[in-house]
């Protein structure tokens, strides 16, 4: 008897030694995780441009501008007109159509805004065009791409970097953060900040004159591409399903923005902007 | 020979304490690791083996840009007689009923098949043809009728290979353009030329309030 409890003993002695040391691995691991979940202090706005500006190279590296100097005019007229309706009217914002048949739209902080031709051409009208573009200008508004690239945990910049490259806009940090910044493209912002962007997008067309019901339109028009479609592959990835998507929004909107639905679409000047297009329409290779 | 097992029971008791704990506290580091490490599994872009662009460039003729748009129900819908919920019925349509629609209005689409029309919500809705029907958009419809799909397409291949999107390796590996971003730079507008546009398009302000986040 007294041998089978002194083993006992033992098996417990070396569970405990085990436990222990699991509890002691686990509280590193927390000490670390802690350590990378502090947020990164936010850059100026200046430093914010500049950062923008270099992940708009990369971007525009890997799908470069639609040769299309009229339709980057229209976009550029259209969106800087819903910026002048968000909470940052004067950010130098520019708008670009991305000659990619991918299906998709970026924002970039310090206000370059990009939508690709293959999402160009799946939309009806210009209060389309405006709901996407507002949903984008709404994701710089509220420097949701930024607040990522803060969160060490996600991106891997750690320490003071936004602070050591506003001290010595060091190439260095430069490029660190930049390559960070783009990598989110290709992994998404948080959900909740896509639904957030949704929101602030249908009021920003709103206050910029449009329907409303622009954006969620594109969303009904996503949800009903097939996800098996090469075109829709990053997109997809990238962001909450859209149907999930038209469901919030359009609960958020229900009995909300009802005075606004007469507001004009805008058909006929979306529809003989993009036959233009098409038919001048070359591949920038 | 009870108070002897009464006794033995008490490690066993603290054996199987130690091994709640100790699973506890896997458990704990394993959804640590998963809630701040997020790695998301590169798609990879295989091809769809046959364009539905390709498939309705034959059957759809050249009508300009008024295609008729149709779309498929995707639960059973009961009709309203107007784009208001609390409208009085129009009818109903069973889940995947082919449908016209005729015209939006806001959230609402009018809709037309088996004889009745009426107005339906967005997401009941599927854009498009069958359960995984495909939307027309105006610069799709036109390029369907002449065939050809952009950058592909005009190329001389026709789309039956699916699409070239911008995938995520593309974006990891992209060499920076910054002539592109200057390019980009000198399409900006001034405030004046954007207000002027707006209102060649009759575009008027609103004061609109932020929405609240639904539940």
């Amino acid at each position: 008897m007294n041998f089978r409890i002194s083993i006992l003993f033992l098996l417990l002695a070396s569970l405990l030694a085990s436990a222990a040391q699991a509890a002691k691995l686990d509280f590193d691991k927390l000490k670390d995780a802690k350590e990378k979940l502090k947020v990164l202090k936010e850059p100026s706005e200046a430093d914010e441009i500049e950062i923008g500006k270099g992940v708009a190279a990369n971007l525009l590296g890997a799908a470069p501008p639609v040769n299309d100097a009229k339709l980057q005019a229209y976009v550029n007229r259209l969106g800087k007109w819903i910026a002048m309706h968000s909470d940052r009217p004067d950010l130098p914002w520019h708008f670009a159509v991305l000659d990619t048949d991918g299906v998709n739209a970026f924002a970039v902080p310090g206000g370059y805004v990009f939508i690709t031709r293959g999402m160009l051409l799946r939309l009806r009208d210009e209060a389309e065009l405006a709901g996407v573009l507002a949903h984008e200008v709404a994701h710089v508004v509220e420097k949701h791409a930024l607040k990522t690239m803060r969160k060490g945990n996600l991106t891997g910049l750690a320490g003071d970097v936004f602070g050591k490259y506003a001290e010595k806009k060091g190439k260095e940090e430069f490029t660190k953060i930049v390559s960070a910044g783009t990598e989110i493209y290709a992994r998404g912002l948080d959900k909740e900040d896509e639904f957030a962007a949704d929101r602030a997008g249908v009021v920003i067309a709103a206050r910029a004159g449009y329907d409303p019901y622009g954006l969620p339109s594109v969303l009904q028009t996503l949800a009903s591409i097939n996800p098996k479609d090469d075109a829709v592959a990053l997109m997809f990835k990238t962001h909450p399903d859209s149907r999930k998507r038209l469901e919030l929004v359009s609960n958020s909107m229900e009995g909300r923005l009802d005075e606004y639905i007469d507001s004009p679409r805008v058909e006929s000047r979306f529809s003989s902007i993009i036959k233009s297009h098409l038919s001048s329409y070359k591949p920038n290779l | 020979m009870i108070a002897k097992l009464q006794r033995l029971r008490i490690p066993y008791v603290l054996t199987v304490i130690v091994w709640l704990l100790a699973f506890a506290a896997a458990q704990g580091c394993a959804e640590e690791g998963a809630s701040t490490r997020e790695t998301v599994p590169v798609t990879q872009n295989a091809p769809t083996p046959t364009s539905v662009i390709a498939q309705n460039s034959a059957t759809n003729k050249i009508t300009g840009a008024a295609v008729k748009e149709t779309g498929t129900t995707r639960s059973a819908v009961e009709l309203m007689t107007t784009p208001y919920r609390d409208a009085k019925s129009a009818g109903q349509l069973p889940v995947n009923t082919r449908v016209d629609v005729l015209e939006r209005r806001g959230g609402w689409l009018k809709i037309s098949a088996q004889g009745k029309t009426g107005w339906a919500k967005l997401h009941q809705v599927r854009a498009g043809v069958g359960p995984e029907g495909r939307t027309s958009g105006e610069g799709l419809a036109i390029l369907k009728n002449v065939g050809q799909t952009g950058r592909s397409g005009s190329q001389g291949i026709v789309a039956t290979t699916g699409i070239r999107g911008m995938s995520a390796e593309e974006l990891n590996n992209a060499n920076p353009d910054p002539a592109a971003v200057k390019k980009l730079e000198s399409y900006s507008v001034t405030a004046n030329q954007a207000r002027d546009y707006a209102k060649a398009a009759g575009l008027k302000e609103k004061n609109v309030p932020p929405l609240p986040k639904s539940e």
